[in-house]
């Protein structure tokens, strides 16, 4: 059974857009994912909630099909069996204690009462709330809670674990915690889908990003992939050299430098350019011959988060010496 | 912190009614469990007291001169027939079975019903079976107690009756109110006491054929069978008692519309794209 599950892809968007009424929530995406470890970047609003939501089967898309382990997550309840779902949204339960959530969410995937107090003892034990198990949730601290949202969503032992947001509310031991416990799930072999819109704590977690704005995908592949992405994109790059006069003087003749600035900082242009590996190429090569000193160069690739930007300011047709934030 | 595996022993049941009945008799139990509050308990008792009260006080009236009305019977057992199986049942489960989803939705807990196998129907089977068990609890407890304050003669044959009314009214106006929150999102409470007030209040009692297609119908006509209550004019030409139907087949009416409205409930619940969240 398990080994029928491995063939089939873990996502499968195809062309897929939804509307809520005139606003679109996801427009036209289309993606392939084998089963792995990913994180779903972008700013808040991205539209990372709707295609959660679009993978539960929580909303049906306007256009294209969605596929999760090759079913409709929309006619397939069995599915929701391999999924485990972890919301954004906090969660708001009144008079009850964790153990009895946990029993009702344990029950409501199928374990009996006996089976299910085995698992919960053993989930609770895993997220740190054993000796609060009595308490009612809303007595508890943001922190618990998530810790008890992670605990309802990974207790079935599903599959795919789907978290939204793990890290709101959680303090620095918490937040390591949390990802230490995510990289445990990936080297397990099981799936997992990570949205955040906070690039540097997930890039401890995977090395897979699927990034989206505006409900629409960006770029997905492993930060390797993404930047030599960016190798092929206009870019900003800063040089800082005593000679910037010269180095200007030298880059304008160069066909692939789209723009140069003069930075307010002394010494430094801001050079935008369109195959920054000429740039680096050539800058190496006056080096090399003395012609130029260069103190230091400073390229768009340095973190993730920079792709992440100029992949935005791309899809939103800004200027790319913008999207890097440098004063000009 | 390491994620263990489920030891193959504690795998969840694979059958898919086994996980029905299961997941529906835990939202029950949860449901009980966080609806035993100080609030919720003393909404229960008013509900239980205030028709016993308002019995107390027409009986109190009607006998505090020693006299002794023509019908004491009929007109006791008619003012417990309106007031229990027909308003505390009905504002039992516009309190209780209408905000099925929406008291969901608005505590952000639909999303963790809605990734679970079936949870979307366990949710709604669940909470109707805990509504219909607050409401007739309430409907059986209070014609309980006002009972011997009405000087009825037969009040053992009336009590089994109006508690079957009770139960009846449960199971039927719970299915309905159910379906109408299901059906409606936002301002559910509002259309749903539009409802009662239009249909159950007005239109179960409008003197025509369309009273028919209410609870209150049935009931009314359950009642005036089983306490063989003489019908007679205008009550007979007005319709608003069914005059040689058999008690089944208003039964069958009740509980099988139940049966359909709530089947209704269970294919819009499991296919309604229900919005909970701001992040699009």
């Amino acid at each position: 059974m398990a080994e029928a599950h491995v063939e089939q892809p873990l996502l499968h968007f195809d062309h897929v857009s939804l509307m809520y009424g005139t606003v679109i929530g996801v427009n036209d995406l289309h993606l392939d994912l084998p089963p792995g470890a990913y994180a779903l970047v972008g700013p808040n609003g991205a539209g990372k909630s709707t295609l959660i939501s679009l993978i539960t089967g929580a909303l049906r898309p306007t256009l294209g099909h969605v596929q999760v382990f090759g079913e409709n997550p929309q006619r397939s309840a069995n599915l929701l069996r391999r999924i485990g779902l972890c919301p954004a949204s906090d969660l708001l339960v009144h008079g009850v204690s964790a153990r009895e959530w946990l029993m009702l969410q344990l029950r409501l995937s199928g374990f009996s009462k006996a089976k299910a107090a085995q698992r919960i003892g053993e989930v609770l034990e895993l997220v740190g709330l054993t000796s609060s198990q009595h308490r009612p949730i809303h007595t508890f601290s943001l922190g618990m809670r998530q810790r008890c949202k992670l605990a309802q969503s990974i207790a079935h032992d599903p599959e795919l674990l789907i978290l939204d947001e793990p890290f709101n509310g959680l303090d620095p031991v918490g937040r390591f915690q949390m990802s230490e416990l995510l990289i445990d799930w990936s080297k397990r072999g099981k799936s997992l889908l990570l949205a955040s819109h906070v690039l540097h704590e997930v890039e401890r977690i995977t090395n897979s990003f699927i990034l989206i704005f505006g409900g629409r995908l960006l770029a997905s592949g492993t930060a390797g992939e993404l930047r030599r992405l960016l190798a092929d994109l206009p870019q900003d790059v800063i040089v800082d050299s005593p000679q910037r006069d010269v180095l200007a003087e030298r880059l304008r003749g160069q066909s692939w430098i789209r723009a140069i600035h003069r930075d307010n900082v002394s010494d430094r242009l801001v050079v935008t350019v369109e195959k920054p590996l000429e740039l680096y190429a050539k800058l190496a090569e006056w080096v090399d011959e003395g012609a130029i000193d260069i103190q230091r160069v400073t390229g768009s690739e340095g973190d993730i988060s920079t792709l992440f930007r100029m992949l935005v300011s791309k899809h939103r047709g800004e200027r790319a010496y913008q999207s890097t934030g440098v004063a000009s | 912190m390491s994620m263990g595996n489920v030891a193959e022993s504690i795998r969840p049941i694979e059958s898919s009614w086994g996980r029905a009945a299961s997941g529906c008799l835990a939202v029950a139990r949860y449901e009980i469990l966080r609806s035993l509050t100080l609030w919720r308990i003393s909404l229960w008792l008013a509900m239980i007291l205030f028709p016993v009260a308002l019995v107390a006080m027409v009986s109190y009236n009607v006998y505090r001169d020693g006299r002794e009305p023509p019908e004491p019977g009929l007109v006791f057992t008619m003012i417990l027939f309106i007031l229990v199986p027909e308003v505390v049942t009905v504002l039992g489960m516009l309190l209780w079975a209408t905000p099925i989803v929406s008291s969901e939705l608005e505590g952000q807990t639909w999303i963790y019903s809605l990734v679970r196998p079936g949870g979307r129907r366990s949710v709604l089977l669940g909470k109707y079976l805990v509504a219909v068990l607050w409401t007739a609890s309430c409907g059986i407890l209070a014609v309980s107690l006002a009972i011997p304050w009405t000087g009825i003669k037969n009040p053992t044959e009336t009590w089994l009756v109006l508690a079957t009314l009770c139960g009846l009214s449960s199971i039927a106006h719970g299915a309905l109110f159910s379906l109408l929150g299901v059906l409606f999102q936002r301002r559910v409470m509002v259309i749903a006491f539009v409802y009662a007030i239009l249909v159950e209040a007005v239109l179960g009692w409008i003197p025509a054929v369309i009273n028919k297609f209410t609870a209150a119908y049935h009931l009314r006509s359950l009642l005036f069978q089983w306490l063989d209550f003489p019908i007679t004019e205008p009550l007979r030409s007005s319709q608003l008692v069914s005059d040689g139907t058999p008690a089944w087949v208003h039964v069958t009416c009740l509980l099988g519309g139940a049966a359909v409205l709530l089947a209704v409930s269970c294919w819009r619940i499991s296919r309604c794209q229900y919005t909970w969240q701001s992040d699009v």
